[in-house]
């Protein structure tokens, strides 16, 4: 115990259990509410502040009610930026998405020989990350995801409150309204290029085959093709924090139906293509954040406080015990035994034998 | 009168009070009680006014207005809004869902049940629209959370057998001295946190008492999280170094038994009772807080 660092340790040990002890009971000086939600939205400055912070120091009941209001803080704020991301951007960007149907549906194109029959759907998920990647999406595509976009989402945000401005939950809202709109300009270029297809098909089956130093020349295998149309969903699907705001968010099977959605506390499954919805019973009452459906028999949801739910049959969900109490992020499933499941705060817990053992990697 | 008709009339405007049928005269009562609360006994200039009135949250404060008064269409749309917030909040505060019968009990005062005068007393009448409805109402909801769970620890029994603190008791008789060492620690300890600056302190209790996150606590405190670090890393320096020096001016201890001091902390340092330690240094600073009021 002669090093500084050890007693500086003991110290802190001393501190923390110190420091927690309660002090008596409210006075006549303590804060009201007002003036701790000021407080909280970074609305107190000059005399107010020093005022406010000289008596909080000493208040144990002040400094855990202003604690109290940044935790509950964080669930708002990641509901507001959630909300104000999935409108705003959206405004601002909305010329770009027919630019960028039409440029991806172009160079989609080109670049990919057209095959008699109908592509399965499998491999059509597959293909679109490839021709992205492969084709370059010019400008619009590029505009969409460029700094100041991301900035800019950022900054929404971290807008959403003060007190949050810098927290995890911000950028994941960030990334994820990204990845929504690159999941949008997918979309677009998935019907442009389906109506592409039905238009050209005359023109597809006079022309020479497309050469094959192209990019679907590099496509894999159907079993491959499969497998990274499986880990293409499961991206799209796996960073879903904060979907518990009003607009839900729809997340595919690979194969075919059913697909599935998060509503808030309610998680929901639709077997005519996302027609009708309906209410899946789970039997567990949590706000749900994100789920992943490797097949269309299997589905795992997580949610906050440590909720992970998961059915094998595509029906009845079962109750995965999970560590930690803890709000999660993002799930991404490979199938009934295993998945990774995130953390709001950056934690990856990772199972492969159906959520009895889970590993956690910092 | 410290806001005059026009001004009055564009926040009006602003608030839409007209959707929840609250009269001019209502909201700009309000609105004199907001001035009148925030500024007090201060001096202000007109101009001073209207910037904190612009800056208010008129639109929640007519709703809160309404609210007050009984509105049904604005208790309707209180409720569609605020009530999963405050069921969020509460769920926040306490996983287990235990919160949530206090986030229910709000309503009857929100609404008034109480009368006195023949005027229902809504809670709302404490609302000036400074911070937004939801964070006020996550401040209500957070204050009486905090003051149930203190006053469920008043009542918490005695520690077990098996507890640490009968563990550490049963410690302390056996090793007599290491009992004086966390003593002469938690006393030096005592004096040096009282020597401390107030935002030191906070930021102490923040982080260490409070558990938030640094990112938080230099929020709280209106400094970068890299200021935060490098403060708390100083004043935990400066309370080692003070701790230290007081052991060896004051109790007169070797190095070797400085060490042992410490050592007696790292293990178990007991049950303290820091509160009762800084009563003294609170009950001060908080008379120099009224005084200036």
């Amino acid at each position: 115990m002669n090093a500084p660092t050890d007693r500086d340790q003991a110290l802190e040990r001393l501190l923390r259990q110190s420091l927690k002890t309660p002090r008596a009971r409210a006075t006549a000086s303590c804060l009201d509410p007002e003036t701790l939600a000021v407080w909280a939205e970074g609305g107190l400055s000059g005399d107010e502040l020093e005022a406010a912070q000289s008596h909080v120091a000493e208040c144990a009941r002040c400094q855990a009610s202003l604690a109290a209001i940044v935790h509950t803080a964080s669930i708002e704020s990641v509901t507001a930026a959630a909300a104000r991301s999935e409108s705003r951007p959206r405004r601002l960007f909305a010329w770009l998405v027919p630019l960028t149907a039409a440029a991806a549906a172009i160079a989609i194109w080109v670049a990919v020989p057209r095959g008699p029959g109908i592509q399965p759907q499998v491999a059509e998920l597959q293909s679109q990350p490839a021709q992205l990647k492969g084709t370059e999406v010019p400008a619009p595509a590029a505009g969409l995801q460029s700094p100041s976009a991301k900035k800019e989402d950022q900054s929404l945000a971290a807008k959403a409150d003060p007190l949050q401005r810098d927290q995890p939950q911000a950028s994941a809202l960030a990334k994820d309204t990204e990845r929504r709109e690159l999941d949008a300009l997918k979309q677009q270029s998935q019907s442009a290029d389906a109506a592409g297809d039905r238009a050209d098909k005359p023109r597809a089956a006079a022309e020479p085959p497309a050469p094959a130093a192209g990019p679907v020349a590099a496509a894999p295998p159907p079993q491959a093709a499969a497998a990274e149309a499986r880990q293409a969903f499961q991206e799209t699907s796996a960073n879903a924090a904060a979907q518990k705001t009003a607009a839900s968010a729809t997340f595919r099977s690979v194969e075919v139906a059913p697909r599935w959605r998060i509503a808030g506390t309610t998680v929901e499954r639709s077997i005519d293509g996302g027609s009708t919805w309906s209410v899946v019973a789970t039997g567990v009452d949590a706000d749900w954040t994100a789920l992943s459906s490797p097949s269309p028999a299997v589905c795992w949801v997580v949610g906050r406080r440590g909720f992970v739910l998961r059915t094998a049959d595509g029906q009845n969900f079962s109750r995965i015990a999970f560590p930690e109490i803890t709000d999660l992020s993002a799930v991404q499933a490979a199938d009934a035994q295993s998945a990774t499941v995130t953390a709001i705060d950056g934690r990856v817990f990772i199972t492969t034998d159906g959520g009895v053992k889970w590993q956690m990697t910092p | 009168m410290l806001t005059d008709a026009t001004l009055v009339a564009r926040l009006y405007a602003q608030a839409h009070a007209e959707r929840w049928r609250v009269s001019s005269e209502r909201f700009g009562e309000a609105l004199e009680a907001s001035v009148q609360r925030a500024f007090a006994s201060r001096d202000k200039s007109r101009r001073e006014v209207e910037r904190y009135l612009s800056a208010l949250h008129l639109e929640d404060l007519a709703l809160a207005c309404a609210c007050a008064s009984g509105d049904p269409d604005a208790w309707d749309h209180f409720m569609v809004v605020h009530r999963p917030i405050l069921y969020r909040a509460a769920d926040a505060l306490e996983p287990g869902g235990g919160a949530r019968d206090l986030a229910d009990s709000l309503y009857g005062e929100l609404f008034g049940l109480r009368e006195q005068g023949g005027e229902r007393q809504s809670l709302f009448r404490y609302f000036h629209g400074r911070s937004s409805l939801r964070t006020w109402l996550r401040a209500i909801l957070s204050q009486r959370h905090v003051d149930r769970v203190r006053s469920g620890r008043r009542l918490e029994g005695l520690p077990d057998e098996q507890s640490s603190e009968a563990l550490s008791a049963v410690q302390q008789t056996i090793e007599p001295e290491r009992d004086r060492y966390v003593k002469m620690v938690q006393d030096a300890l005592t004096r040096a946190l009282a020597d401390l600056a107030a935002r030191d302190r906070l930021r102490l209790a923040c982080y260490y008492a409070q558990d938030l996150t640094l990112a938080q606590t230099a929020r709280l405190l209106g400094e970068h999280e890299a200021t935060s670090s490098r403060q708390l890393n100083r004043t935990r320096r400066a309370l080692r170094e003070n701790v230290e020096q007081q052991l060896r001016v004051e109790q007169r201890l070797t190095e070797a038994e400085i060490s042992q001091c410490f050592a007696s902390v790292a293990d178990d340092p007991g049950p303290l009772n820091l509160g009762s330690m800084l009563s003294g240094e609170s009950e001060r600073k908080e008379s120099v807080l009224d005084r200036s009021r």
